[in-house]
């Protein structure tokens, strides 16, 4: 393998990260994943077909290698991110244990830095906000999207023989 | 080159197959093992499996060392990124809260705000985590206080914390 395409692969990547570093300091999204889609998908597409346009001898199988490392790192980094994004609250109590070292914590303690609402209000608020889940008087159901997105997690769960997640 | 790339684009492909025997097998002899750490041991036989089949379809045609050291570290991203995201995308039917709530909707179809409370409300998603967290040995219980047991959850989240902060997220918790 031709080191120009790790390397090439791995400089496409980073500049789209910088990219998004950026465009997240001068005006954050309102919807991130599409923004981060667009941010890691549009540079890789304009690249992979200017490449081509420009030097007509590169091989398309160098170019989808180019493109391959990039998106399959793209990926990676756009399932991470909602985890810096917003408080997880794993990451939440494991941090926060770790500060109490080495007494620890006990389990009122950690439920006291907790704000109930955050934790299940707020999720829901999220889901109402993007469409996933809306109001019908008092109750609240799932919307066509919601539906359309919960039932590929549902499947993988089914098809490996496991019963629902503990959430 | 071409069949070393089909063989890493069909990476999650190979991890779902593993993780379906490993998940099938742990049924049938009762293993008690977490499904995160079940999802792991999968995609680490599918890095053996993908090795092999590198091996097969492209390294043994290569010439130089240089060439097979890009190639490994090639792969090793192209794997390692790919089956990440399938890691992360079967970790969310685990833990993450907003498929939890959906779920709860799914199967309801539909619910008051007090039902969805009662059935996964603050309460319950800190139990679930705190016991995550030991049964991952990433936390201990002892003597009624929970202590630091293993440190990788709590290097992602100091990288998570770090990196909201190159962002512009504001300081949080631990950070």
């Amino acid at each position: 393998m031709k080191p120009y395409i790790l390397l090439v692969g791995m400089s496409l990547f980073f500049v789209c990260l910088v990219l998004h570093v950026v465009a997240w300091h001068v005006r954050r999204p309102k919807r991130h994943a599409t923004a981060l889609l667009a941010i890691f998908l549009i540079p890789c597409a304009v690249f992979v077909l200017a490449s081509k346009g420009l030097c007509p001898d590169l091989p398309w199988p160098d170019l989808f290698a180019i493109a391959l490392l990039h998106v399959a790192l793209s990926f990676a980094y756009i399932q991470i991110y909602p985890a810096s994004q917003a408080d997880s609250p794993s990451l939440k109590m494991i941090m926060l244990v770790d500060k109490a070292m080495p007494q620890g914590l006990t389990e009122a303690e950690i439920r006291a830095q907790f704000d109930p609402n955050d934790l299940f209000d707020a999720r829901i608020h999220d889901l109402l906000g993007a469409g996933l889940v809306q109001r019908q008087g008092e109750r609240l159901a799932l919307t066509r999207s919601g539906e359309s997105l919960i039932k590929p997690f549902l499947l993988l769960r089914k098809v490996l023989g496991l019963p629902a997640g503990k959430g | 080159m071409t069949a070393y790339l089909v063989v890493l684009v069909l990476t999650p492909l190979w991890v779902f197959w593993l993780h379906w025997i490993a998940a099938h097998v742990g049924h049938y002899k009762n293993f008690k093992f977490p499904p995160l750490l079940v999802a792991a041991g999968a995609i680490i036989l599918a890095y053996l499996l993908v090795g092999i089949l590198a091996w097969q379809v492209y390294f043994r045609r290569l010439d130089s060392l240089a060439d097979v050291v890009c190639a490994v570290i090639y792969g090793t991203l192209v794997f390692g990124g790919l089956a990440f995201s399938y890691f992360q995308c079967f970790g969310m039917t685990e833990t993450a809260r907003r498929i939890h709530i959906l779920r709860a909707l799914d199967a309801n179809h539909i619910m008051t705000f007090d039902e969805l409370r009662a059935e996964y409300g603050a309460d319950t998603m800190l139990t679930v985590r705190l016991s995550r967290m030991v049964e991952l040995n990433q936390l201990e219980l002892r003597d009624g206080r929970y202590r630091v047991k293993k440190r990788l959850i709590l290097r992602i989240g100091k990288a998570m914390a770090f990196w909201a902060k190159v962002l512009g997220f504001a300081e949080r918790t631990g950070a």
